[in-house]
């Protein structure tokens, strides 16, 4: 006989899965005794439909009805070759006119501006180069002086003339597109121990050395020959010789090869040793500091190189 | 001929009301025939309506009133079988109430009145009617102490008829977390019942 009625203690079996899928599937038979009042309660969801769910009939009928008879007269009416429409059919374009496009947006529409820009600096860049062109043309470039027009320097005019030769052939051939601008400094530094070209062969010196140190152009070429060939009479020959040594003393130390204190190259005129006219001083336009046309009075007159040497420290350059 | 919405308490067919007759009555449905529309309409809305009363308390039959409309107008177009007429069904009734949702949220409104299910008129058969009633109800007040997501699965399991598979591809999940959310939607049903001695 057992002591207590109490229920075993492993209690009810636990639910199967396969159960509850049965009774989701519907399948009522063989459900566990756990499940029996859930599987009433899934029964009365599945129960007869009431009255109040069958009263909104008519309502959805109507509905039915009217889009039943919209669609029947809408085929009907396509079916119907002449018959009337409701609907508005306009005729077709003409074949030469095109369809018309959807008007964009303003922010989308591209302006004028857009166009001009690449224009803008086309011309910008072009502007640039007539004004360079001009400039070249004008003759008006660093290191380019006013007295070397290339009219004045074809012409042939010779450094013979007065300290106002070059004054004088400047306004003797103005040129129209020349514009004055400030006179170039020349790219030839002068040393502390040269004097400054203060005569006109110096400054031819300093005006043709100064011009081979810059760039090619047409303008300068023609100064840089008329120079050339003033310097080329003053020298007594156009080999580059006879030009050092005549512009050697007034570049000093540019033209020295040798060693220290020695040079290779004709003395100036005015060097120290020369006389006491001025030892690099500056005499401008004295008739006595004017070299002859033809040579130079420290020249010799067979032009041989070595007779005459310029000192680097007597001899007068920028 | 009343219409039941299962053929007996004990073996229910969930997947198949119409039958073998489902073919014929869409034709016809989409031919234009009142009948046969009425018949697919009788045979869906308590399903349907039920469904929303467990999901959507307050605004059931507003809601099934719009997805039927959704279902007219796109009634010709339909193509499949029944289980796929009901998949699509309760689709369009729950995107419907999502819509409904959203929009009241928006805009709150309360309704005025209420009419209760028991000031309905019946008719003959009324005391086994309400009883029936009062079984679903009550099963669907039983319905509404789970989760919501529990709950929305068993309805659309057992009260709609669609399988594990459709029902993941409505609410958007795999079907394995539909079949664990059914399994737990149970079990707490069965332990609401056995706790509170509710007998049905």
């Amino acid at each position: 006989m057992p002591d207590s009625f109490l229920p075993p203690p492993w209690g009810p079996p636990p639910i199967d899965e396969r159960d509850l899928d049965a009774l989701l599937s519907g399948d009522m038979f063989d459900v566990p005794p756990q499940l029996r009042q859930v599987a009433d309660a899934l029964t009365a969801l599945r129960a007869a439909p009431t009255f109040a769910e069958l009263s909104g009939e008519a309502t959805i009928m109507a509905e039915f009805r009217a889009l039943a008879e919209f669609r029947a007269y809408g085929m009907s009416a396509a079916a119907r070759p002449g018959g009337m429409a409701h609907t508005l059919e306009l005729p077709a374009l003409p074949s030469g006119l095109a369809p018309r496009r959807r008007a964009r947006h303003r922010s989308h529409r591209r302006t004028g501006r857009l166009l001009t820009r690449p224009m803008a600096a086309l011309t910008a860049a072009a502007a640039a180069a007539v004004v360079v062109a001009a400039i070249a043309v004008a003759g008006v470039l660093p290191g380019h002086h006013p007295g070397t027009s290339p009219s004045s320097a074809v012409s042939g005019t010779t450094a013979s003339a007065s300290g106002g030769a070059l004054p004088a052939a400047q306004s003797a051939s103005p040129d129209p597109t020349r514009t004055h601008t400030t006179r170039p400094t020349p790219t030839v530094t002068p040393t502390p121990t040269q004097a400054p070209p203060t005569s006109n062969v110096g400054k031819l010196c300093v005006d043709y050395f100064s011009s081979l140190g810059h760039a090619w152009s047409r303008s300068r070429w023609a100064s840089e020959v008329g120079l050339y060939t003033e310097l080329s009479k003053l020298a007594g020959g156009g080999d580059l010789y006879h030009l050092y040594k005549l512009c050697g003393p007034y570049f000093g130390d540019r033209f020295h090869h040798g060693s220290a204190g020695s040079s290779q190259y004709p003395q100036h005129p005015r060097a120290g040793t020369q006389g006491a006219s001025g030892e690099g001083g500056s005499d401008p336009g004295q008739p006595g500091s004017s070299p002859q046309p033809t040579a130079p009075p420290s020249q010799p007159a067979n032009g041989q190189p070595g007779n005459s040497q310029p000192t680097a420290s007597t001899g007068p350059g920028l | 001929m009343p219409i039941l919405l299962r053929e007996g308490p004990l073996n229910v067919d969930t997947l198949h009301v119409v039958g073998e007759d489902f073919a014929a009555l869409l034709a016809a449905a989409q031919g234009g025939s009142d009948d046969a529309f009425a018949f697919l309409w009788r045979d869906a809305n308590p399903a349907l309506l039920r469904y929303l009363r467990v999901v959507a308390q307050d605004n059931a039959e507003d809601v099934a009133a719009e997805t039927w409309v959704q279902v007219v107008r796109g009634l010709p177009r339909f193509t499949g079988d029944e289980a796929a007429w009901r998949a699509w069904l309760f689709t369009t009734a729950r995107r419907r109430l999502l819509d409904q949702a959203r929009l009241r949220k928006r805009h709150p409104a309360e309704p005025l009145d209420e009419i209760s299910a028991a000031d309905v008129p019946r008719t003959a058969g009324a005391e086994q009617i309400a009883m029936e009633n009062i079984a679903t109800e009550s099963a669907m007040a039983l319905l509404s102490h789970l989760p919501d997501r529990q709950a929305e699965v068993i309805m659309l399991r057992v009260v709609a008829g669609l399988d594990t598979d459709v029902v993941a591809r409505m609410l958007g999940q795999s079907p394995g977390s539909v079949r664990v959310a059914a399994h737990r939607g149970l079990r707490k049903l069965a332990t609401l019942l056995s706790g509170a001695g509710v007998t049905l």
